[in-house]
């Protein structure tokens, strides 16, 4: 084979906050905004109604239970996909990586023309684009999907500017299967 | 690796997965694993909960309309059972067979090579190295060796139509010793 030049190359060791962030931006596309919106809209109406009735409604030690109730299920209803859920992805993301940060190895990845190369200590391979299932690029990591569940991540820290016009043409190459998370925090 | 330690035990080759295997062996590895294991367990617990709900209605002579809430119990409990049953390990098998069509590397003939310390899988365009160390289970079926690991989302997947009755029984032996207390043979 002869020598290519690669378009892109990176050498980089998956950190911990990379872990989290791959984690986080999973979750946040497979989360629909019609899921958020829904959970915030009925949190947001059991939080009205619980307040009004709360401040109503007649008297009664169980009745104010049951409103204060509603309101926290409210609460927990609106902060769900913003506050809580990521919290628990972080958790889970952080405890996953800690026990197996021993086994996690530098990785270089080199884009060509026709394919991407990858070279750890445990994966070897050679990649056409086509081959890939999906490419989810979100704000701190792109996402390299080999098949619905087997990924590749990396961190956007290691790109700078001068590396737009090469991200450019790598998104290009990908083209359908290239997908842009929504990157609101 | 050293390459005195790095000895070839055994190279296979041809190893194809087809799709039925791999979705079985997700529903397997989800037994084993994920979301399928202890589901005897828990439909049985429905189950219990479905007696006592039945038992209850016999005891007031099967007056459903005045006892709506152990109905619908009951009702749920029956559902719950089928979901774990007969549901739950159906969709499971089912995304396994998704992230086999999803997938462009997992139909591609493999080699196999085993050595002391792990196994290397090569196809046309990737090679995966792993460590007997890595693995949580080994599972010998009628078709096939299947190995969860730790580290790799992949299902290492050896199929026994690529192995003569040799090298069948030279791996099977091999796995037993290796990963004594994590080696199982099942009937499906």
């Amino acid at each position: 084979m002869s020598e290519k030049t690669p378009i892109l190359t990176a050498d980089y060791i998956i950190t911990e906050h990379d872990y989290i962030h791959t984690s986080l931006a999973q979750r946040r596309f497979k989360t629909s905004k019609a899921d958020r919106l829904i959970m915030n809209i009925l949190g947001i109406l059991a939080i009205f109604i619980g307040l009004y009735m709360l401040i109503f409604s007649g008297d009664g030690i169980i009745k104010t239970i049951c409103w204060i109730l509603l309101i926290a299920m409210g609460l927990f209803s609106v902060s769900f996909y913003e506050i809580i859920g990521p919290s628990l992805v972080r958790y889970q993301a952080k405890n996953e990586y800690n026990a197996n940060k021993e086994k996690i190895g530098s990785r270089n990845i080199a884009f060509y023309e026709d394919e991407v190369k990858i070279v750890s200590d445990r994966y070897r391979g050679n990649i056409p684009y086509r081959y890939f299932f999906q490419v989810l690029d979100d704000k701190k990591v792109i996402i390299f999907y080999i098949d619905e569940n087997d990924y590749i991540s990396i961190p956007k820290r290691l790109f700078t500017d001068k590396d737009n016009d090469a991200l450019e043409r790598i998104k290009s190459l990908l083209g359908k299967k290239y997908v842009r998370i929504n990157q609101r925090k | 690796m050293s390459e005195k330690y790095n000895k070839c035990i055994m190279t296979i080759e041809n190893n194809e997965i087809s799709l039925m295997m791999y979705g079985n062996a997700y529903m397997i590895a989800h037994m084993r694993r994920g979301r399928l294991k202890g589901k005897e367990w828990k439909a049985s617990i429905f189950f219990a909960i479905w007696c006592c709900c039945m038992f209850y209605m016999a005891l007031k002579h099967y007056d459903l309309i005045s006892n709506p809430v152990p109905v619908g119990i009951s009702i749920i409990c029956l559902y719950m059972m089928t979901y774990y049953l007969f549901i739950l390990p159906n969709r499971i098998k089912l995304k396994g067979e998704h992230i086999y069509k999803s997938s462009h590397m997992l139909n591609k003939t493999e080699k196999v090579t085993i050595t002391r310390d792990g196994y290397t899988i090569e196809n046309k365009y990737e090679a995966l190295i792993g460590y007997w160390t890595d693995i949580l289970d080994c599972i010998e079926t009628n078709s096939y060796y299947l190995m969860i690991s730790e580290y790799s989302k992949r299902l290492i997947i050896i199929s026994k139509k690529c192995l003569d009755d040799e090298q069948n029984e030279k791996l099977a032996e091999f796995l037993k010793k290796t990963m004594p207390a994590k080696y199982r043979k099942t009937k499906k």
